[in-house]
C-alpha cells in the first residue's frame, strides 16, 4: 500500500483543481471579455471551430466593439451536429451556429429554437483529379465520397441528379478523414465544404473543381446560385427576454457582413485565434473566392428557406395540408 | 545450480539477479517502442508519428495549463462519478441486502442497468442535458452503479441472521448494528467491487467525455482524432494509458492484494 497513498494525494488534489475548473468555467472557454465597463446580459453562443464564413460576421462585429454595448458574450463550441442538437433540445445556450436543417428539426421535436438570420449561403463543391470527370452526368456509375456525415449536399445532390440519383454512391466520411484519402490519391473525387475545399485544392496535385452545388441548385430551380444552409438561431426565452437587443444583435451582423463583403482581408482577420489550429486565416481569406458573406434576417428569406428545408428535410416541416405545400414549423422564424 | 536456472545460468553467466529484475521492467516499454516505430515505417509517419515526435508533442503539452487543465476536469469526472454511485451503492444496497423480496424485485432493473452499454447513456444523456460535465459523471454513475450495488447488497444478504436477531433480542442501537456487524461483514466485498470499479471508471469517463464533453482529456481525443492531428491523438492517448496504469498498479493492485488474505501468500515468496 506505499505506492497507493502518494498516488491517491495526487489524484485528489487534481480532482479538486478539476472541480474547482468545472464549477468556475462550467467546463467550457471563460467569458469574452468585454470592452465595455458596463454589464449587459450575458449571451451564451455555442459555435463551431470548423464552420467559417457563416460566423464571421459575428466575430467582426464583436472585434469592432458593436456587440459590447448589447450582450457580455460566453463562447461555448458543440463538436459535431448531435452536440448541438443535444444543446438545442436542451435548451442550453441563448445563441447558436448551425445548419438551417438541424435547427428546423430540433423546432420540430420541441426545442426553444427560432432561426435569426441566415449567413451560410455557398459552401458545396464537387473537386476532382480525375481528368474525366468535368460535370455531374461523368460521375455516374462511380463512388462519390463526401463529408461530412449528414451533409445537406447529399440531399441536394440527389435532387439535382433527380431520376439518375441511383447513378452515383454516396459514401460519408470525417471532414479530415476525406482529406486524407484524397492527399494520398486514394479518392480522386469528393463532395466536400468551404474551407476544406481550398485546403485541398492547395495540398492535392491537380485537384479542380468541377461543379458548385449551389450554381447547380440556383440554376435548376430558377433562383439565385445560393442556398440558406447555415445561420443563427435564438432561444426562444432569450428572445423573450431582450426583443429590443436581438433586434440590435441582428443588425449588427447584417451591417458586419456588408463591410466584410468588400473586403477579403478584413474578413480573415475577424476570425478569433481560438478558431486558428482548425483552419487558418489564409484558407479563410482564399476560400472566401467562392464563398459569399452575407446575412440575411430570416423572415425575409422566408420562402427560400423553406424551399431548400422542402429539399434537405422535408420531415422538419409542418404536416402537409391537403393539396398544399409543406410549411415552415410555426414560431421557426424570428418575425 | 537448480535444473530451471539452467538456461538463464548457461547463456548469461554474469548476469546477476539485479540486471534480471531491470530487464524485466524495461522489457515491456522497449517492445512497445520498437512495434511503434515499425508500424511508423510501415504505414507512414502521417498515420502513425515516430515516439520522438510524440514525446515532443507530450513535453510541449505538460509545460501549458490546458494538460493540466484537461487532466484535473477528466479526474474530477471520474471521482464524483464514482463517488456518487458508491454512496447510492451504500444507501440502496444495504436495505436491499436486509430485505431480501426487495432485493429479487430490484435485480433484474439493476441487471438491465448493468448491461446496457455505456452508449445508450451517452446518447440519452445528450439529449437530457447537452453536452457537459453532467454527461460522463453521470455516465460513470450508471456504468459501475450495479456492480457497487449487487456486491453491497448481496454482502449484506449473506451476513449470519442469527447475529441481526440477537441485536434485536438485546435492543442494540441501529449505529452499533451498522457498525458492529453490517460494516465489517461487508468491507471485504464491498473493497473488491470499489477496486473493479475503478478500474472501468477511467476508461468510461474518457469514453463519455470523447462523445459528450466539450473539454477532459476524452474531448481533447476527440479534436485530434477530428483534426487527424495524429502526435496529439498519440499524446493524448498517452496521457490516458499513463494515468490508467498509476490507477491499476498503484491504486487497484494494492488495494486487491490487502484483501487477499494471508494463507493465499506463496510460503517460499
Amino acid at each position: 500500500m506505499k505506492t497507493a497513498i502518494p498516488i491517491a494525494c495526487c489524484l485528489t488534489a487534481l480532482a479538486v483543481v478539476g472541480a474547482w475548473v468545472a464549477l468556475k468555467e462550467g467546463g467550457s472557454q471563460a467569458p469574452l471579455p468585454s470592452t465595455n465597463g458596463n454589464a449587459p446580459p450575458a449571451l451564451v453562443f455555442y459555435t463551431n471551430p470548423g464552420a467559417t464564413t457563416p460566423q464571421l460576421p459575428f466575430w467582426a462585429a464583436k472585434a469592432a466593439g458593436h456587440l459590447d454595448d448589447i450582450f457580455t458574450i460566453e463562447v461555448r463550441t458543440w463538436k459535431n451536429v448531435v452536440d448541438l442538437q443535444g444543446a438545442l433540445l436542451a435548451g442550453k445556450g441563448d445563441l447558436w451556429l448551425g445548419h438551417l436543417e438541424g435547427f428546423a428539426r430540433a423546432r420540430r421535436m420541441g426545442a426553444p429554437v427560432r432561426i435569426l438570420a441566415v449567413s451560410g449561403w455557398r459552401k458545396m463543391n464537387i473537386v476532382s483529379t480525375d481528368p474525366a470527370i468535368r460535370s455531374l452526368e461523368d460521375l455516374a456509375g462511380t463512388v462519390l465520397p463526401y463529408a461530412p456525415v449528414g451533409s445537406p449536399g447529399v440531399p441536394v445532390l440527389e435532387f439535382l441528379l433527380g431520376t439518375r440519383k441511383d447513378d452515383i454512391q454516396l459514401r460519408p466520411h470525417e471532414p479530415k478523414q476525406l482529406a486524407l484519402l484524397m492527399l494520398q490519391g486514394k479518392a480522386r473525387s469528393a463532395l466536400l465544404p468551404e474551407p476544406l475545399v481550398t485546403t485541398l485544392l492547395r495540398k492535392v496535385d491537380g485537384l479542380r473543381v468541377v461543379e458548385n452545388l449551389e450554381e447547380l441548385y440556383g440554376r435548376q430551380t430558377g433562383g439565385l446560385p445560393r442556398m440558406p444552409l447555415a445561420g443563427f438561431a435564438v432561444n426562444d426565452a432569450f428572445l423573450a427576454r431582450h426583443p429590443a437587443r436581438v433586434s440590435q444583435l441582428l443588425a449588427c451582423l447584417t451591417a458586419a457582413a456588408g463591410a466584410l463583403a468588400i473586403s477579403p482581408d478584413a474578413a480573415a482577420a475577424a476570425m478569433p485565434e481560438m478558431f486558428t489550429p482548425f483552419v487558418s486565416r489564409d484558407i479563410v481569406r482564399e476560400s472566401l473566392t467562392r464563398d459569399v458573406i452575407l446575412v440575411e434576417p430570416a423572415s425575409k428569406v422566408a420562402e427560400e428557406i423553406r424551399q431548400f428545408l422542402a429539399l434537405v428535410a422535408p420531415d422538419a416541416l409542418a404536416e402537409e395540408e391537403p393539396g398544399g405545400a409543406r410549411q415552415l414549423p410555426p414560431g421557426l422564424l424570428v418575425p | 545450480m537448480a535444473p530451471g536456472n539452467f538456461p538463464r545460468a548457461f547463456l548469461f553467466p554474469e548476469i546477476d539477479r539485479n540486471h534480471v529484475k531491470f530487464a524485466r521492467y524495461i522489457a515491456a516499454p522497449v517492445i512497445v517502442v520498437v512495434v511503434w516505430l515499425l508500424a511508423s515505417h510501415a504505414f507512414g509517419e502521417r498515420l502513425v508519428p515516430p515516439p520522438g515526435r510524440v514525446v515532443v508533442e507530450l513535453t510541449d503539452m505538460a509545460g501549458t495549463a490546458q494538460l493540466w487543465r484537461h487532466l484535473s476536469l477528466t479526474v474530477f469526472r471520474g471521482t464524483a462519478g464514482l463517488a456518487l454511485a458508491t454512496l447510492m451503492a451504500i444507501v440502496i444496497g444495504v436495505p436491499c441486502g436486509l430485505l431480501p423480496r426487495v432485493m429479487h424485485a430490484l435485480s433484474p432493473l439493476v441487471t438491465a442497468v448493468q448491461v446496457c452499454p455505456p452508449i445508450i447513456w451517452i446518447s440519452l444523456l445528450l439529449v437530457w442535458v447537452g453536452l457537459g460535465t453532467a454527461v460522463p459523471i453521470l455516465v460513470v454513475v450508471v456504468a459501475v452503479f450495479p456492480v457497487l450495488f449487487l456486491s453491497i447488497a448481496h454482502a449484506v444478504m449473506s451476513l449470519n441472521r442469527e447475529l441481526f436477531e440477537m441485536a434485536s433480542i438485546y435492543h442494540v442501537p441501529p449505529k452499533r448494528v451498522l457498525t458492529g456487524i453490517i460494516i465489517p461483514g461487508v468491507a471485504q466485498h464491498a473493497l473488491g467491487a470499489f477496486s473493479f470499479a475503478l478500474g472501468i471508471t477511467w476508461k468510461v469517463t474518457a469514453t463519455a467525455e470523447f462523445f459528450g464533453a466539450e473539454s477532459g482529456v476524452g474531448a481533447r481525443l476527440y479534436w485530434a482524432y477530428r483534426n487527424l492531428d495524429m502526435s496529439r491523438l498519440f499524446a493524448w492517448a498517452i496521457v490516458l494509458v499513463i494515468i490508467g496504469m498509476a490507477l491499476e498498479m498503484g491504486l487497484i493492485h494494492p488495494l486487491r492484494d490487502s484483501l487477499q488474505p494471508a494463507s493465499a501468500e506463496p510460503s517460499d515468496a
